[in-house]
């Protein structure tokens, strides 16, 4: 499938976030997991959870960083890729639109997305499973 | 089923509604929390009062009353909690009129209750790995994984109910912080938050010492008492996270590794060691260990990362708001059981707001504490150039 169709949504259920200037910092508030994001990938965030299309996005960071659109395409499909993976992003059915896409170009270089993965809580939270219902006691089944 | 945005845990939608009345159900089996809230209200009342203990905390600006049935022998049980001050309760007005919430334990073993039986499935209690809960605005339904028990808060009738099988199913980690899950619902609905922080100072002034298990809150936090310092948290706090910043103390207790950097007379002498829990520590109550180190309240001026060095010397540097972000969100968050929405937002807030600093420290605590007073005393003086 072209990129150019791809959908997604913010999975708010599981993921909050909080914008630096330089970094995105988004958490997963199951698990305590948490990403770190920076490089291009923080002028990229208002707009990928926003919904816009992704050649859109590659379009206002090349104009941003002034260099071609193609230099930035595949790592921003790579990026998204992750975020999805990760289930950050889940499949959305349609696009959404209202950010001002005109933006000027700044001397900052472009450097690529950089995708951080933190599982420092993963001591603090390991725990029992949940043991489900017994028909016949009622929950909990223990 | 429709998406919803998470208040407290999964919210009981009208489809996860409609699906548990049709779900099949045994006599006696208890299918809503309005009715387990009324189940567990009528056992209380049936109670013998005689073998029931009470208490009531402030925790800050809430007043908690606790009422343990069952188990009169364990009246210190509550003492983790700091005591309503003195004269704090009118005589005049009703105790319901005085307390902002009332909390009701129940040993099942010593009052012969036996668990209720609820028609509703592990799964609908959500994913939180701790103390998984399930809400609607009016009621929280909490499963206790750690005690195999059961508790529900009725948040307009101000009154929760616990059941566990005995007190003594309560783990030694969970006695020194009782109810924790509980108090994250009750502090947001009063424009409060729990953190997973510890908090020092001196004079009223407070430090927020954030970061995950481990890096040394509780080192730190230790060292201060043995340096006169007040004490307000090693691990939970509550806070308002609006200016002034202020902390509230939330528990008497304090852990200390069995191996840990920190030695000290008082700890060395202290004949009040609680419990063991996992990992090797010792939990003190410091109300009877150390009583006169222990703040109600602090201002919080500025949040603190620590960390350990092999170095001989401390070094107290800035950190980014983004770094104290993220050691003080991720563990905070994975153990609200509130909005998580709400807090990460509100420590968002708190890390632009206050100077945040890194501290590396060595074996010898003291002289880490020797460079926590030197930043209070700097932060009282002139906290907006203190960089």
């Amino acid at each position: 499938m072209p990129a150019s169709v791809h959908a997604y949504r913010f999975n708010r259920d599981t993921f909050a976030f909080e914008c630096f200037d330089d970094e995105i910092v988004v958490l997963n508030v199951i698990d305590g997991v948490y990403y770190a994001f920076r490089g291009a990938a923080v002028p990229a965030w208002p707009y990928i959870i926003a919904q816009h299309p992704e050649p859109v996005i590659a379009s206002t960071l090349a104009t941003r960083y002034g260099i071609q659109a193609d230099a930035v395409t595949v790592d921003l499909t790579e990026f998204i890729e992750r975020l999805a993976s990760e289930k950050i992003l889940l499949t959305a059915s349609e696009n959404t639109s209202g950010i001002d896409y005109s933006q000027s170009a700044s001397l900052t270089k472009y450097a690529g997305f950089i995708f951080e993965r933190h599982d420092d809580m993963d001591d603090l939270l390991t725990l029992d499973p949940i043991h489900d219902v017994d028909a016949q006691k009622g929950w909990p089944n223990t | 089923m429709t998406s919803m945005l998470r208040r407290d845990g999964p919210i009981l939608n009208d489809t996860r509604a409609a699906a548990l009345r049709n779900r099949p159900v045994n006599d006696g089996m208890i299918a809503s929390p309005i009715e387990l809230v009324d189940h567990l209200k009528q056992v209380v009342h049936g109670l013998d009062e005689s073998q029931a203990s009470g208490y009531v905390a402030e925790l800050g600006p809430l007043r908690i009353e606790l009422r343990l049935h069952g188990a009169g022998d364990h009246a210190d049980f509550f003492e983790v909690f700091p005591p309503v001050r003195p004269g704090a309760l009118s005589k005049q007005a009703s105790r319901a009129q005085s307390v902002d919430f009332a909390i009701e334990v129940i040993d099942g073993a010593r009052c012969g209750v036996k668990r209720p039986g609820l028609k509703w499935r592990a799964s609908d209690f959500g994913l939180k790995r701790i103390v998984p809960a399930w809400s609607n605005n009016k009621r929280t339904t909490y499963f206790l994984r750690s005690e195999c028990g059961l508790a529900v808060a009725d948040w307009r009738a101000g009154h929760a109910y616990v059941w566990v099988p005995s007190i003594e199913a309560i783990t030694a980690r969970d006695r020194a912080a009782p109810f924790r899950w509980l108090l994250d619902g009750l502090a947001q609905r009063h424009s409060l938050t729990t953190m997973h922080a510890a908090v020092i100072g001196e004079g009223g002034i407070g430090l927020l010492v954030v970061g995950e298990s481990g890096r040394g809150k509780s080192t730190l936090a230790l060292a201060a008492i043995s340096a006169g310092m007040d004490y307000l948290a090693d691990d939970y706090c509550l806070l308002d996270a609006r200016p002034p910043y202020r902390a509230y103390r939330l528990f008497n207790t304090a852990k200390l590794r069995a191996d840990a950097r920190v030695q000290s007379d008082w700890i060395a002498d202290s004949a009040h060691k609680l419990d063991s829990v996992n990992g090797g520590k010792q939990v003190f109550n410091l109300a009877r260990s150390a009583p006169g180190s222990l703040a109600d309240r602090l201002e919080i001026r500025a949040l603190i990362l620590t960390e350990f060095t092999d170095e001989a010397l401390p070094v107290l540097d800035t950190a980014s708001p983004n770094e104290a972000f993220r050691r003080a969100a991720p563990s905070t968050i994975a153990q609200c059981e509130g909005s998580e929405a709400q807090v990460t937002a509100e420590i968002g807030h708190l890390v632009r707001q206050l100077p945040c600093f890194r501290i590396r420290m060595p074996r010898d605590s003291r002289l880490s504490i020797d460079r926590m007073r030197d930043l209070i005393h700097r932060l009282r003086k002139a906290p907006e150039n203190v960089s």
